[in-house]
């Protein structure tokens, strides 16, 4: 099913550059975003630098409005950072054209979101044949989507549209078609934030799961800290910059 | 596979949007069924012209007298190209003036053309009406029975079975004949205005002494060749007649038919630029409504081109939808504007299928939506992706909007080619797509100066010095702008407009909040607000052009007409009625009249040079217009003073002694080239109907132009009845034995028609009308282009309405969130949706009185220039027309708001 073996890698708390021949999913280098709000310029970002070997499952902390978003987005080449470099497998994406974005978001990264953003007038597996038409996908798109949602727990509500479904499991469609092309990559903002506790618990479950079982690497944005016990990896932010680089507490875990 | 789920996507999105896909739907089928109707009617009518046009001609050569008719010696030449055997059959189709009295007592003018019933018609048959008790030769062999030519059934509104009376020239007494039936489509060539018997009807009804003279001939051939060489030979034979062979009446209709096409093509195109701009309104809202999806689609990697596919594939379908249905509405509207072209151009027009044009239809809708639905793809295909994690605003940028100036070039230019394939014409398109491109920007421009200004109105909390000086003194100005006549609905407007300034002080303070939200919101995205203000304005003032040119066009020419200050009534009659006739009038109460005599005649050469010869170089037109102009004789008694009512452009008017020398006065019009007459000329003419008679040359000294009755107001009644304007003896020399007494008698204008009416009775054989029946006519006339015009000015209203529901749409789905928070700071239902309506209103009012405004300006100058008539804009139509309107606006605008305007706050804040 994966080409990708998990990573077994060490886990590197400082963020330094990951071992000779071994490319990290993701590496930001002195990234900076900034706005022009009238004449003041508004630094949301500033001289952020990180790298993330594969495997990792990474919580992205910070309180409401320190720029969690605006760095996920810069990450997955929907925003341009200001300055500074992202690389996705190696690949540098902040000063890509659209079209070349669209492409690399297709094969590299998947993305999931605090308001599951499904397609209404699809249903469950319509919804996760979407990204596998945008690319070239070999196989059959309709059996690839029936695989994941049994993945995800939703083997018995393929055929249902996203307003016959509760919260959780839109969310689960969400991340089965966040998963659709085997990205190595997916990032998440809040994606338990819509959610109620328990059903929020289950997702982060779902989440490492899924890394343990396809070796996919995970960023999730999140204020909440109880995420943070799964993390392999916490990242810090604050007021757009990053505070804090941490193993987390299942670093080191298969 | 990947077309199985954007197929999927597409038609889920198009049943989601639900109303709004009906919208859109709507606005293609709206154009595409004004296309395929238009087109088809259009064909129906070609081949139909085509098809008949040997039975419409009469045979294969039609001889038409334009002036002069043709004595009965005249027959002899066809009797022998007979005899000679060029020439297979013939018939000659006499012809009479008669004035046919109306139910209601009134006289119209018609010719009487007595036909053979055992040769006529020479081909085909003529097709009549259902309700007709016969075939038309079994009708017309029955004693006293007539079949009216369509024209004259109109004008005379007689029913099939119903005796008419009909007052013929040189008659025993009046004659009452039975309408055996109405022709469906035309008689032969040159019977259009007539009312056909047998000769054996008319001889029963005129003296035996009365004159013989043929309107028409009509004849076989063998082959075309020998039609062409017998219509050569006639032609220049009959100098004055128009020789037609099937060939030439076959391209004369096919210019006629062309032009038509042309015509209905471009209402079309209206039509379908108006969906169009629906098309790219509601698609707008569509895809708005589905940012987020669009941006969702970018994050798993759809590009720009796969959005284009998508979205492309959704127009089409709304376009395949649009088409068909309105392809098969137009089908059905084919038939109607056939009905009414059968009665508007006289012609049996059978409706046909043209299975071209229904594809075509449908091709050109989906067409259009493809084109006008880019705006909206391309636009919304620029979706940040970073929309689904922050619901920012999409970014103006100036290579936005630099990028939607070329789009919308684009679309202008593939628009049209679209013009260019429907008219058959580029140059013509380009003009229309221009015009109408350069038209919308300025007006749109305009009004989004004035929202500007609207939005930036005060609502202030209680009276300040200046806000009360500010007011009174718009009230000033505008009360100023009511003492200009023809402005003075545009003031009272103004006036109203400006009290509202007063009354928005006193508004109790919820509401003057409402007002102040709904004014500075009408500035929000203004060129959009605009488009709402330019859809309303087209709409007023198409309609209100109509309204106020139909009524005062109409009560003015009325007026005219009755009130024309030389004559009302005017009596032909031989000389000893005449005489009879004129004290009749006098004991009618006649307050002026003018005694002249008319004769027939027929020019025979000009400076000298036979006729055939001027003749011989001429075009069709030319020739026609040659034969009129030089074709009678108007004789006035310029030894007792009376002198012909004209202008002299050259020359001089005539003189007492011009009645030894024969000078005349001819038309300024024969000065113009290729005729190229001038005072010092002669003109030879001669009266056709005596059987000997002897050629007199006419000196022209002076070349007039008719002024007329109603001049000082413009419009040309004129005042002569023959061309060629002479002294009473020079037209009793030309033509002694045809010449008839002219009366122009003037009646108080009340009592024009009863005086017509005695007179008639008085006199059958004299031909009496009176002005007032040329109303008749002038109504037809006017009815039928206001219909027209009617039926594009709602086009433009019905526009209005879909681009108001959408902007509505559009207006409170942007600002949902913002809807959310005013409920949440405890905002009512009420009080939003007061907003928007408000705002509607304001909007819509700026555009309803921008239109009035338009009215103003445009009559301004056809006031002064063309019509001379006082035409004013009356206020009460003026404040109907706007308060209409809004409320049109508004009422649109709360079916569309009722929805949004009640969304749960927690629904539109609960993210973010
Ligand atoms: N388009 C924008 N305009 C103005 N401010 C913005 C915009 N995008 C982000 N910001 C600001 O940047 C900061 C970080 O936002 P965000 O990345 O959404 O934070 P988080 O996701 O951590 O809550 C916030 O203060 C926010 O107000
Ligand atoms: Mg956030």
């Amino acid at each position: 099913m994966s080409d990708f073996a998990p990573a077994s890698s060490p886990l590197r708390a400082d963020g330094s550059a990951p071992a000779v021949g071994e490319v990290p999913v993701l590496e930001v280098r002195h990234l900076g975003r900034s706005l022009r709000l009238g004449s003041e310029e508004l630094a949301i970002l500033q001289d952020i630098t990180f790298s993330i070997p594969p495997g990792e499952f990474v919580t992205l902390m910070g309180p409401s409005g320190s720029g969690k978003s605006t760095l996920l987005g810069c990450i997955t080449g929907l925003d341009n950072p200001s300055q500074g470099q992202v690389l996705l497998n190696g690949v540098d994406v902040s000063r890509m054209r659209e079209s070349q974005l669209a492409g690399i978001r297709n094969r590299t990264v998947g993305m999931v979101f605090q308001a599951f953003n499904l397609i209404p007038t699809l249903t469950a597996r319509e919804n996760v044949e979407v990204p596998l038409y945008a690319g070239r996908w070999r196989g059959s798109p309709s059996s690839r989507a029936t695989e994941l949602l049994g993945l995800v727990g939703l083997s018995h509500r393929l055929e249902h549209r996203p307003n016959q479904l509760s919260g959780g499991e839109q969310q689960r469609v969400a991340i089965a078609r966040a998963l659709a092309t085997e990205p190595p990559l997916v990032v998440a903002d809040e994606p338990t934030g819509n959610l109620a506790a328990a059903q929020g618990k289950e997702i982060l479950e779902l989440l490492w799961d899924l890394r343990q079982r396809m070796g996919t690497t995970f960023v999730i944005a999140t204020h909440d800290s109880t995420i943070a016990g799964y993390a392999t990896r916490m990242l810090q932010i604050s007021d757009g910059r990053l505070v804090g680089d941490h193993p987390g507490p299942r670093a080191g875990a298969r | 596979m990947k077309a199985g789920l954007y197929l999927r996507y597409t038609t889920r999105s198009l049943t989601r949007g639900g109303r709004r896909t009906v919208l859109a739907a709507f606005c293609v089928g709206v154009g595409v069924m004004a296309i395929v109707g238009l087109q088809m009617a259009a064909s129906m009518v070609n081949s139909s012209l085509t098809a008949n046009v040997r039975q419409a001609n009469g045979g294969d050569v039609s001889v038409v007298s334009v002036a002069v008719p043709l004595p009965q010696s005249e027959l002899r030449t066809f009797q022998q190209l007979q005899s000679s055997g060029r020439i297979t059959r013939f018939t000659a189709v006499r012809e009479y003036s008669s004035t046919v009295i109306r139910p209601g007592g009134q006289g119209v003018s018609a010719t009487v053309d007595a036909v053979d019933p055992a040769t006529f018609p020479l081909v085909g048959t003529v097709a009549l009406r259902p309700g007709a008790a016969g075939t038309f030769r079994q009708l017309i062999s029955r004693p006293g029975t007539m079949v009216l030519s369509s024209t004259i059934e109109s004008l005379l509104g007689a029913k099939v079975g119903s005796e008419v009376r009909v007052n013929l020239a040189q008659a025993r007494g009046p004659v009452y004949w039975r309408v055996g039936g109405i022709a469906r489509g035309s008689l032969p060539a040159g019977m259009d205005q007539a009312l056909v018997v047998s000769n054996a009807t008319l001889n029963g009804a005129v003296s035996s002494s009365a004159l013989v003279d043929y309107g028409e001939v009509y004849l076989t051939t063998t082959t075309s060749k020998d039609a062409s060489r017998v219509a050569r030979q006639l032609t220049d034979q009959l100098p004055l007649a128009t020789v037609s062979t099937v060939q030439q009446a076959l391209n004369s209709d096919k210019q006629a038919s062309s032009q038509l096409t042309q015509f209905l093509s471009i209402a079309g195109l209206a039509a379908l630029l108006i969906g169009g701009i629906g098309i790219v309104n509601t698609m707008q809202v569509s895809l708005a409504r589905r940012r987020l999806e669009i941006a969702m689609l970018k994050t798993t990697g759809y590009r720009r081109r796969d959005l284009y596919l998508l979205f492309g594939l959704e127009a089409v379908m709304l376009g395949l939808v649009g088409g068909v249905g309105g392809a098969a509405v137009g089908i059905g509207l084919s038939d109607a504007v056939r009905a009414l072209l059968e009665g508007v151009a006289n012609v049996v027009i059978n409706f046909a299928i043209s299975w071209e044009i229904v594809l075509a239809g449908v091709g050109i809708g989906v067409a259009t939506t493809c084109i006008f639905a880019l705006l909206p793809i391309v636009r919304l295909s620029r979706v940040r992706p970073a929309a689904v994690l922050r619901d920012a605003p999409a970014e103006v940028t100036v290579g936005v909007l630099g990028s939607s100036a070329v789009l919308l070039g684009v679309v202008a230019v593939l628009f049209w080619l679209l013009a260019s394939a429907i008219l058959g014409s580029a140059g013509l398109a380009l003009i229309l797509v221009i015009g109408t491109g350069v038209a919308l920007a300025i007006l749109t421009l305009i009004f989004s100066q004035a929202l500007r200004l609207i939005g930036h109105l005060p609502v202030p909390e209680r009276f300040t010095p200046a806000h009360v000086l500010l007011v009174t003194l718009a009230v000033l100005v505008s009360v100023a702008i009511t003492t200009v006549a023809s402005l003075r609905a545009v003031g009272a407007l103004l006036i109203l407009a400006s009290l509202l300034g007063y009354l928005v002080v006193v508004l109790p303070r919820p509401a003057k909040a409402v007002v102040r939200m709904a004014l500075r919101n009408s500035e929000r995205t203004r060129t959009r607000t605009a488009a709402t203000s330019v859809a309303l304005f087209v709409g007023v003032f198409a309609v209100g052009l109509i309204l106020i040119l139909g009524t005062d066009i109409r009560s003015d020419l009325d007026s005219i007409i009755t009130q024309s200050t030389t004559y009302n009534v005017i009596a032909v009659a031989p000389g000893q009625s005449a005489t009879r006739l004129l004290q009749a009038a006098r004991g009618l109460g006649s307050t002026s009249e003018l005694s002249t005599s008319a004769a027939i005649s027929s020019p025979v050469a000009i400076n000298g040079r036979p006729i055939s010869e001027v003749v011989g170089a001429l075009s069709h037109s030319d020739r026609s217009e040659l034969a009129f102009l030089t074709s009678g004789i108007q004789g006035f008694g310029v030894t007792s003073g009376t002198l012909p009512d004209v202008t002299i452009k050259q020359g001089r008017q005539l003189r007492p002694s011009d009645a030894s020398t024969n000078g005349v006065l001819v038309s300024t019009a024969l000065s113009r080239s290729p005729f190229d007459l001038k005072a010092g000329d002669t003109i030879t003419e001669i009266d056709p109907l005596a059987p000997h008679a002897a050629p007199v040359t006419l000196q022209v000294v002076g070349l007039y132009s008719a002024t007329s009755a109603g001049s000082r107001k413009g419009i040309s009644i004129t005042t002569t009845v023959a061309p060629i304007l002479a002294t009473q003896q020079t037209a009793a020399t030309v033509a002694g034995s045809n010449l008839q007494q002219v009366l122009e008698l003037k009646f108080p204008p009340k009592r024009a028609d009863a005086a017509a009416t005695q007179l008639r009775s008085a006199d059958p054989g004299a031909q009496v009308v009176s002005l007032a029946d040329f109303t008749l006519i002038i109504d037809q006339f006017l009815n039928n282009a206001i219909l027209f015009l009617t039926a594009i000015a709602s086009l433009a209203l019905l526009a209005g309405i879909v681009i108001i529901a959408n902007s509505v749409a559009l207006a409170l789905l942007e600002r949902r969130r913002e809807i959310g928070i005013l409920k949440a700071v405890g905002q009512g239902r009420g009080a939003v949706l007061g907003e928007v309506l408000t705002e509607t209103a304001a909007v819509a009012g700026l555009g309803a009185a921008g239109g009035m405004v338009a009215i103003a300006l445009v009559l301004l100058p056809l006031q002064r220039l063309v019509i001379k008539i006082n035409l004013g804009i009356p206020t009460p139509l003026a404040l109907a027309l706007v308060v209409g309107a809004i409320l049109v606006a508004v009422v649109t605008a709360a079916l569309v708001a009722w929805g949004p305007v009640r969304v749960r706050p927690l629904e539109v804040l609960r993210y973010e």
